[in-house]
């Protein structure tokens, strides 16, 4: 077989049942086409094969097929709307606002929860998708800061949770150390929250049950252990209110005190002549001098926490009653 | 009229038919209903089946005709594809090729009563001649000289090139030819 006489033929053979379907005659197209005279017997097979063509459905059953196609036109006609495609779709984007609706509303409510309630690992799982595009410090101030909300609105309703305060505690520390170079809006955020720590833990040491306050005496011995990283809080760190249950440890003296907080330069001489309040904990005296510049302070009897809470200390006599510290109050 | 000559009154009746009207309906039915019906008839042999198969396909058209206008094609060329889909779904199901193989019937192809004499003459004469040919070469025959489609048709139709197409042209037609020959 000669390929390039097939496609000669091929080609001739489609011109000539062009014209066939244009209604010219075989006869004559064979004698203008001399060339598609060997194709004389496929182009008769063509005209015989187009006979087919009249093959068409009976009347009957045209009738028949056009009922059926008018009856069902007429019943997607009238049935009802919503089953209609655009119906369907503008219920299923209702049922899905519907969902967003109830899981906003589910983490909206799982905002106010606190420790022990069932919607707060829905707050603390939302809590990790919100701190992921945080900076590692943006993230620690962020949780620090929120779970002292929560320590201080359980406190407001009268639990006392040490663990968040130890929590919230650690997230500052974490972002202090990542923000010791860091720009002045998040530590003036850092200052803002240990002072309100501050306050609050102050306040619980006199009024937590008695079966928190040694935890929560730890978190204010952690808490006073941050001024070194983030400065003496304003009005020098104040002194817990005595109660039964605080462990009560030696006052350091001034020096071990200089060398382990840091004191902002000018203050120095308001505070060094006698020693300043020292958070427990801190209070590590060289052998030898508890004695003499630490005289151990009495316990305070059960119920005279408020009353008997000692003095101010050596450095704060001479302070104004407006410059203890912060004195935070749970729930504000 | 060829399986793809659309009407001038067509963009009516498509836009009537989709609200339900009737008239529209069967205009749409007498327009195309015949060359749907014959693509299924020379393909699968059998007249009923034909029948229902044809039934399928405007059917299919009515639930689907609201969706029509987002495809872009001739409504000629769209129902065309429903018929071939659903040919297609008939094969499968069966679990068997198009047209059972010539040596295998002894009576041909089975055709409707209601089908004048000399149509089924031919029409039965022609489906025998179909089992000669490859299922391409069949494809292209129904197509081209049967439903009456032009060769560029055809190539969409079936995916192919034009070129393609010729030459499966070229070689059914020398088989049928040689078949015809063989019978006369």
């Amino acid at each position: 077989m000669d390929p390039k006489r097939d496609a000669h033929e091929i080609e001739i053979l489609e011109r000539c049942l062009r014209r066939l379907e244009q209604g010219a005659d075989l006869e004559t197209l064979l004698r203008e086409v001399p060339e598609a005279v060997p194709l004389r017997p496929l182009l008769e097979t063509a005209l015989w094969l187009r006979r087919g063509q009249e093959v068409a459905l009976s009347p009957a059953a045209r009738r028949r097929l056009i009922r059926q196609g008018q009856l069902r036109a007429a019943r997607r006609a009238a049935a009802p709307r919503a089953s209609r495609p655009v119906f369907r779709w503008a219920w299923a984007l209702v049922a899905v606002l519907g969902l967003i609706l109830v899981l906003l509303s589910a983490v909206g409510a799982a905002e106010a929860s606190l420790p022990g309630e069932p919607l707060y690992p829905v707050k603390r799982a939302v809590e990790g998708l919100v701190t992921l595009g945080m900076s590692p410090e943006e993230r620690a101030l962020y949780l620090a800061e929120r779970r002292w909300s929560e320590f201080e609105a359980s406190a407001a309703r009268g639990r006392w949770l040490p663990d968040l305060a130890e929590e919230s505690l650690a997230r500052l520390e974490e972002a202090a150390r990542l923000g010791a170079e860091g720009p002045a809006g998040p530590a003036a955020r850092l200052r803002a929250l240990y002072e309100r720590q501050g306050a609050l833990l102050e306040e619980a040491a006199a009024v937590a049950p008695p079966d928190v306050r040694s935890a929560l005496a730890r978190a204010r011995q952690r808490w006073a252990g941050l001024a070194p990283v983030l400065g003496r809080p304003e009005g020098g760190i104040p002194e817990p209110t005595r109660s039964v249950e605080t462990p009560v440890l030696p006052e350091p003296t001034a020096e071990i005190l200089r060398e382990r907080i840091h004191t902002p330069p000018g203050l120095e001489k308001q505070e060094t002549p006698s020693a300043p309040r020292t958070p427990p904990g801190q209070e590590k005296t060289p052998p030898g001098q508890e004695k003499k510049e630490t005289p151990r302070p009495v316990r305070t009897p059960p119920g005279q926490e408020k009353k008997d809470t000692p003095g101010p200390p050596r450095g704060q006599d001479s302070a104004p009653p407006g410059d203890q510290g912060p004195k935070g109050s749970p729930g504000r | 009229m060829g399986l793809l000559t659309p009407h001038p009154e067509e963009r009516r009746w498509i836009a009537r038919a989709r609200k339900g009207d009737p008239e529209a309906i069967a205009a749409l039915y007498q327009h195309y209903a015949d060359g749907v019906y014959r693509y299924l008839l020379y393909r699968v042999g059998d007249a009923e089946l034909a029948e229902d198969l044809t039934a399928d396909v405007f059917l299919k058209m009515i639930e689907d005709l609201p969706r029509y206008e987002e495809r872009g094609l001739p409504f000629g060329a769209w129902l065309f594809r429903i018929a071939r889909a659903r040919l297609i779904d008939h094969w499968r199901r069966q679990g068997r090729r198009p047209l059972v193989a010539l040596e295998d019937t002894e009576t041909g192809p089975q055709l409707s009563q209601d089908i004048p004499e000399d149509e089924i003459a031919v029409s039965e004469m022609i489906q025998r001649a179909l089992r000669v040919l490859t299922e391409e070469q069949r494809e292209v025959v129904v197509l081209r000289f049967l439903v009456g489609m032009s060769l560029e048709e055809v190539a969409r139709a079936m995916g192919k090139s034009v070129g393609a197409v010729k030459a499966l042209q070229h070689r059914a037609l020398s088989a049928l030819a040689r078949y015809l020959e063989k019978i006369r």
